[in-house]
């Protein structure tokens, strides 16, 4: 579903992804965890072109994301992404932010769009709030609205950049369990996240990024408990700790 | 000519400022929607352009926004040849929209970079990300920088007398010629300003408190 090549990315002079390789098959969850600063949300960031690569090669669901002549707009249709902030709109309320995008890029009638923001709310526990504006939301009920919103455009593929990191602790478990049922029902996911409770329950395959690389991927038995790698076991024993 | 006030001039002569006064609100209101539309364009171009585009628009900016009114008039009517009301409205508009292009640039570089991320990862092409995400939020945010725009858009209207549209300050000039009555005529278009003003200042509020309510819900 995901396929990465020698990606290398640049911002200037600072190279911040370094021959990055990455393949996730379609249904597979995929955990992505590392310091702060290693590359993951830039990485995440290349899979949807928000961030062109300098070298490389990236497919995605069998479009070449790195070719020149992709469609952007049909290929980021078809990748449902969440963010860290929520990045809710806040001019329009819970619904409308999710029947946007199916009415204007899979040309949706308001009706059915507004069917499916209906279904997706319930889904994600907030049925309730449909015609609430972000201001007046929860940041772990933004993040469920935002996480309606990508799934409103029945996407292929679903990424997360460390979803939970912006909420208060008790809001964080509302956030994971929405994430575990779609891991459950099989959506491919890339997820950018320190929980480890999580990554060891829901992963297929746990990714260690550093310094624009990845260091270390493995399923999360092995992982947690056969770490290879030195810089790995340091990470570990730091965010163990943690949690 | 007495010493006294003689008011009964401003109602004998009241077709005059009623025919100003309409032509003033014609001229500001078509003039105020050319330059926001003018402006807009010009102002988002300058903030999403970079290269030649960007460096066209910043030149108009500077260009226009520097010549006084009255002398953009007298080019659009004497040099090019427009009719009188037509000048005025381009002259009007080109300058005011320097002003609100600047306005509408501001706005645009208070909306943080991830709505735009937003919008775009969700498939939105870039006039749907404009039009849907980004100018609502914009034009919220400058609703009081534009309604002091507007209210110069009104004032700078007066300079189109030059050209001989007979606007407001037009026909007052008239009224006094007339009848010598200088201070009662400049009493009156002075009062009719301040109004066009504070009706300016009460549809922009109307408007802000109707957008805000779109936007949060109350
Ligand atoms: N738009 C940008 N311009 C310049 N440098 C950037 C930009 N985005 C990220 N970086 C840099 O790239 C590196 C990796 O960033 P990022 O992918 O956000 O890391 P992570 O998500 O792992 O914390 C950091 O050094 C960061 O400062
Ligand atoms: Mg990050």
């Amino acid at each position: 579903m995901i396929e990465m090549r020698g990606v290398c990315k640049f911002f200037g002079a600072l190279q911040v992804l370094k021959d990055v390789s990455l393949r996730v098959a379609a249904g597979e969850v995929v955990v992505i965890c590392g310091p702060s600063g290693s590359g993951k949300s830039t990485l995440l960031r290349c899979l949807n072109r928000l961030e062109p690569v300098q070298a490389g090669e990236i497919v995605v669901d069998g479009i070449n994301v790195t070719g020149d002549n992709v469609d952007l707009n049909r290929l980021r249709a078809e990748i449902g992404i969440v963010f860290q902030s929520f990045n809710l709109y806040p001019h329009m309320t819970a619904l409308r932010n999710i029947t946007l995008a199916p009415m204007l890029v899979r040309k949706l009638s308001r009706h059915e769009a507004e069917a499916r923001a209906r279904e997706l709310l319930a889904k994600v526990g907030i049925a309730e709030k449909a015609d609430r504006y972000s201001s007046q939301l929860s940041g772990g009920q933004q993040q469920r609205v935002a996480i309606a919103r990508a799934l409103a455009m029945r996407p292929k593929i679903m990424l997360f950049d460390e979803p939970t990191s912006a909420l208060d602790p008790e809001m964080i478990q509302e956030v994971l369990d929405v994430m575990t049922t779609l891991a459950k029902e099989g959506m491919t996911m890339v997820v950018v996240s320190h929980e480890m409770g999580f990554a060891r329950r829901v992963a297929d395959r746990i990714v260690f990024m550093d310094q624009g690389t990845i260091v270390e991927e493995a399923p999360p038995d092995r992982f947690f408990e056969y770490p290879t790698q030195e810089r790995t076991r340091k990470f570990l024993s730091r965010i163990l700790v943690h949690s | 000519m007495g010493q006294y006030l003689d008011w009964q001039v401003l109602v004998e002569y009241r077709w005059l400022l009623w025919e100003g006064l309409v032509l003033t609100v014609q001229l500001s209101l078509i003039s105020m929607v050319l330059s926001f539309a003018i402006g807009s364009v010009v102002g988002a171009g300058r903030h999403f352009l970079g290269g030649t585009a960007g460096w066209l628009l910043a030149a108009y900016t500077e260009f226009f926004r520097n010549i006084p009114p009255i002398v953009q008039f007298f080019f659009w009517y004497f040099a090019v040849g427009f009719d009188s009301f037509v000048g005025a409205v381009i002259g009007l508009s080109v300058f005011q929209s320097t002003y609100i292009a600047e306005v509408m640039r501001s706005g645009l570089q208070s909306i943080s970079k991830t709505q735009i991320e937003a919008a775009r990862s969700s498939g939105l092409g870039f006039l749907q990300m404009l039009s849907y995400i980004v100018f609502p939020q914009a034009v919220i945010r400058i609703v009081p920088a534009l309604s002091i725009e507007f209210i110069n858009i009104i004032k700078n209207s007066s300079a189109a007398m030059t050209i001989s549209v007979m606007e407001l300050t037009f026909q007052t000039q008239e009224i006094a010629s007339r009848t010598f009555r200088g201070f009662e005529a400049a009493t009156a278009v002075t009062l009719l300003y301040i109004a066009l003003a504070f009706v300016v200042v009460l549809l922009m509020r109307w408007a802000e408190r109707v957008l805000k309510i779109e936007v949060r819900g109350g």
